[in-house]
């Protein structure tokens, strides 16, 4: 199977590229226009809505109950929900916002290469991201376990994704167009959409099917004394755009999503607040604009999970975040068992083809070499002030503080 | 049994000062991890053992948060050195550890003698960018956006502080025409093409000072205190990583000393203060559910980096943390803060006997020390300390998955209150 007939979902609450009076719901392609045209794309998540959002005003209501809000709220509207789920903090947590409020979830899936990993040794002493695999034992199938003891109408799903790998081995370089940020080689063969026997049954019974990601957390920091929410196109570029020709199969993202926006207007309060509490003030620099620290950014995030996913238990096994959209550690096992094989070669082509239509400004380089796509910015979204806690540094307002 | 120390190696003599830690291979004691390793591999009955003042630590009282403040513990610790050193020397990195170290004199009405920056001025060209970048790869705008504000802050308020600036760029040039791979005896850990003349002792000034027999001691922020959550119990332990920091060689002379500010067999009180500081934090009900910084096994640079991140702000109270830091690198020896050097000298003899020693050293050493990524070379083994108790963990957490969790963690050598404990 080729990948030349690609059907990217045209969902706008996705986010989408403009460049020039053209739009695109495809990032590769949006890069690929905008080299070819040197006009420099923009995106576009659901900046009307948002801008119209009072984001400076914490809702009274809790997060529990706007987390049960969202979940009620995509029940309605669809047949059938399947949440695509990691064992991480963002899909555990949506899991737990339906199950938790009775709110019935039809499937629940858990993506995992089996058949790439024969040779890989799970490892639950070992946190880097290489070894993610072991997230399925240690973190994803106690979930599962959980939700078949106490929810066992709830179908669970493990799927070998690497297995689909190999039946589209004779894929050519044109499966980038099915990726819309991550070209890692297994990504936009890890969540299909229709491409199973059963997906496919499902979709032709003609049920409204919402795909459901846990995306995201919210992104924030401090500008200017200022605390602000904006939102990156990385994270909501994650799920799977190709729906070929069904249209009742529809991806959302229960967090970022503008059907809720209180949800993320809540989150925001919350981080904002616990920073602002006197014994953790001193961590602002951790949410300090601009953050190109990888470093600070996951240890921001580290700190947001346990104030915004009240239910999830933060020691759970987790690896540590790819450090690149292209190269990821994630994907250790395929670099390593299928080096030779004629798949390698045609992600190597995919990954060579977009080097060589995009101007070299879109990516992102580590040691010279191209590791990702550039990531463009929401707006800015204002959350109130910062109140810094000065205690600390009165003593060198005269001193030291003003000489830095 | 007699050991045997081995204190010299191709011409280079090793201070020999287990305060810095050291590495045993049988009956053989050694201050150079690389001679160490490379020895290891040419025999088949021993193991490397890394040791750091055990004997000290096992007998400290951790699991008692002293009185005192922790800035008065920083106060006691310069004194300490003061009284023990004619001339001081901090070497500077405008980062949190050396930039407290300084203050814990310079606040204190301590005199502190000389403080230095090292900074390779000859590989700048194309390599700085502004304070908006925090990339590894612009680490030189450390000097601009950190270190020079506060050397331009001591010069004004302590003036009687000597700065220097120091090109280590220059040294590494100097004798560019003869180096051989035996560079690599002249670092400890590190394994970046400039370290080994970084934090060179023998600059001219500092030669004169020693020839007039004063103890001059070279001062490091190393490092802060490692502190985990495991098995129920808060920890603290150490790595033998940032004790590779500094430069071994003192050539003839026998007057000067490296010495750690924090990580001291004389500073018990203070790292025990340090580890409880960080125990109250992730003992305050809203910080209940952070246990997941501290967690074990975190053998992720992720994971470490994080914890850096968050304790600097606990345990530096007069450090500002907003200070301009870039990201720390992922990797010891194709190190992301070496970009200038794989930028502007990468056609030059300097480079090929940079990549010979390593390549000496990766071809002689036992291949299970390389920590690879992608087959690429990026680290070596890191030796751990014993962990310490510091105190019970009593940290509740409630998730409606029970036990979601893996529990063994692997053996490891554990002291509760001076008992040994191995599990």
């Amino acid at each position: 199977m080729k990948f030349n007939n690609v059907n990217i979902e045209q969902n706008p609450k996705l986010g989408y590229y403009t460049v020039g009076d053209k739009v695109y719901y495809s990032k590769v392609q949006a890069l690929i226009e905008g080299t070819k045209t040197d006009q420099f794309p923009t995106w576009n998540f659901n900046n009307d809505i948002f801008g119209q959002q009072d984001w400076s005003v914490e809702p009274e209501v809790s997060l529990n109950e706007l987390y049960r809000q969202r979940a009620q709220q995509l029940r309605d509207r669809y047949d059938y929900i399947r949440i695509e789920a990691s064992g991480g903090s963002d899909s555990t947590q949506t899991i737990f916002n339906f199950l938790l409020n009775d709110i019935h979830v039809d499937e629940i899936v858990f993506r995992y290469p089996k058949t790439g990993t024969e040779k890989f040794n799970l490892d639950h002493r070992n946190y880097k991201c290489e070894n993610t695999l072991s997230e399925f034992e240690f973190a994803a199938k106690p979930l599962l376990n959980w939700v078949a003891t106490n929810y066992p109408e709830v179908k669970i799903t493990v799927h070998d994704y690497s297995a689909d790998m190999l039946v589209n081995e004779d894929r050519d370089e044109s499966w980038v167009f099915s990726a819309k940020e991550f070209l890692q080689p297994g990504h936009v063969t890890k969540f299909p959409n229709y491409q199973t026997i059963n997906q496919r049954y499902l979709a032709d019974t003609g049920k409204s099917i919402c795909v459901l990601y846990g995306i995201d957390k919210p992104k924030m920091c401090i500008r200017d004394g200022k605390w602000y929410l904006y939102f990156m196109d990385f994270q909501a570029n994650y799920a799977n755009p190709d729906m070929g020709d069904y249209t009742n199969i529809t991806n959302e993202y229960f967090y970022w999503s503008p059907d809720l926006p209180e949800i993320l207007v809540k989150q925001a309060h919350l981080v904002r607040n616990w920073f602002n509490m006197p014994a953790n003030n001193h961590m602002q620099f951790l949410a300090r604009w601009p953050n190109h620290s990888v470093a600070q950014r996951t240890t921001y995030e580290n700190l947001v999970k346990p104030i915004i996913y009240p239910d999830y238990d933060p020691l759970t096994f987790q690896v540590a975040k790819p450090g690149s959209n292209f190269y990821s550690e994630m994907d250790n096992w395929f670099y390593k068992n299928f080096k030779d094989h004629k798949l390698y070669r045609s992600w190597e082509a995919g990954i060579n083809f977009v080097e060589s239509n995009i101007d070299t400004k879109y990516f992102n380089k580590e040691l010279g070499r191209t590791v990702g796509f550039v990531g463009f910015l929401s707006p800015f979204y204002y959350l109130g002030d910062a109140s810094e806690n000065t205690a600390s540094r009165m003593r060198f307002t005269n001193a030291v503080y003003d000489r830095f | 049994m007699a050991k045997i120390e081995l204190t010299s190696f191709a011409d280079i003599t090793f201070e020999s000062n287990k305060k810095l830690g050291y590495y045993l291979l049988g009956d053989r004691i050694y201050y150079n991890k690389f001679q160490a390793l490379l020895d290891e591999a040419r025999q088949t009955e021993h193991r490397v053992k890394w040791f750091f003042n055990e004997n000290e630590f096992i007998h400290a009282n951790w699991a008692e948060e002293p009185d005192e403040s922790i800035n008065e513990l920083y106060r006691r610790r310069a004194q300490q050195l003061r009284d023990c050193y004619d001339y001081i020397r901090v070497e500077a990195s405008g980062g949190a550890d050396s930039t407290t170290a300084i203050f814990a004199f310079l606040l204190n009405g301590i005199p502190l003698d000389e403080v230095i920056f090292r900074y390779p001025k000859s590989g700048e060209k194309n390599v700085v960018n502004g304070a908006g970048d925090l990339s590894c790869e612009n680490t030189l705008s450390e000097w601009n956006y950190a270190a020079k504000p506060l050397f331009d802050w001591i010069a004004t308020h302590h003036p009687d502080t000597k700065i220097t600036f120091h090109d280590y760029s220059e040294n590494l040039l100097a004798d560019e025409k003869t180096r051989d791979e035996s560079w690599i005896f002249r670092t400890r850990h590190f394994l970046q093409p400039g370290h080994y003349t970084k934090h060179t002792n023998l600059l001219d000034h500092h030669k004169r000072i020693a020839d007039q027999g004063l103890r001059m001691c070279v001062l490091y922020g190393t490092d802060k205190p490692k502190v985990c959550i495991k098995d129920g119990k808060f920890w603290m332990y150490f790595v033998d990583a940032p004790t590779g920091e500094n430069d071994p060689n003192f050539g003839q002379y026998t007057n000067m000393t490296n010495e750690y500010f924090y990580w001291a067999p004389e500073s018990t009180r203070m790292l025990a203060k340090q580890a409880h500081l960080i125990k109250q934090w992730a003992e305050m009900p809203a910080n209940h559910k952070m246990q997941n910084l501290l967690r074990w096994p975190n053998n992720s640079f992720a994971t470490r980096t994080m914890y850096e991140q968050f304790v600097k702000s606990i345990i530096y109270p007069d450090y500002d943390s907003n200070t301009f830091q870039v990201v720390k690198s992922t990797n010891n020896i194709y190190n992301e803060m070496d970009y200038w050097f794989h930028t502007n000298f990468k056609e030059t003899r300097l480079y090929s006997t940079w990549e010979a020693g390593i390549d000496y050293l990766l071809d002689n050493i036992n291949e299970q020390h390389v920590i690879r990524k992608h087959g690429r070379a990026t680290d070596l083994t890191v030796f751990q300390s014993p962990f310490y108790c510091i105190g019970d963990c009593n940290i509740p957490v409630t998730s409606p998955l029970p036990n979601a969790r893996p529990s063994n963690t692997g053996e490891y050598k554990h002291f509760i209150n001076g008992k040994l404990l191995v599990y």
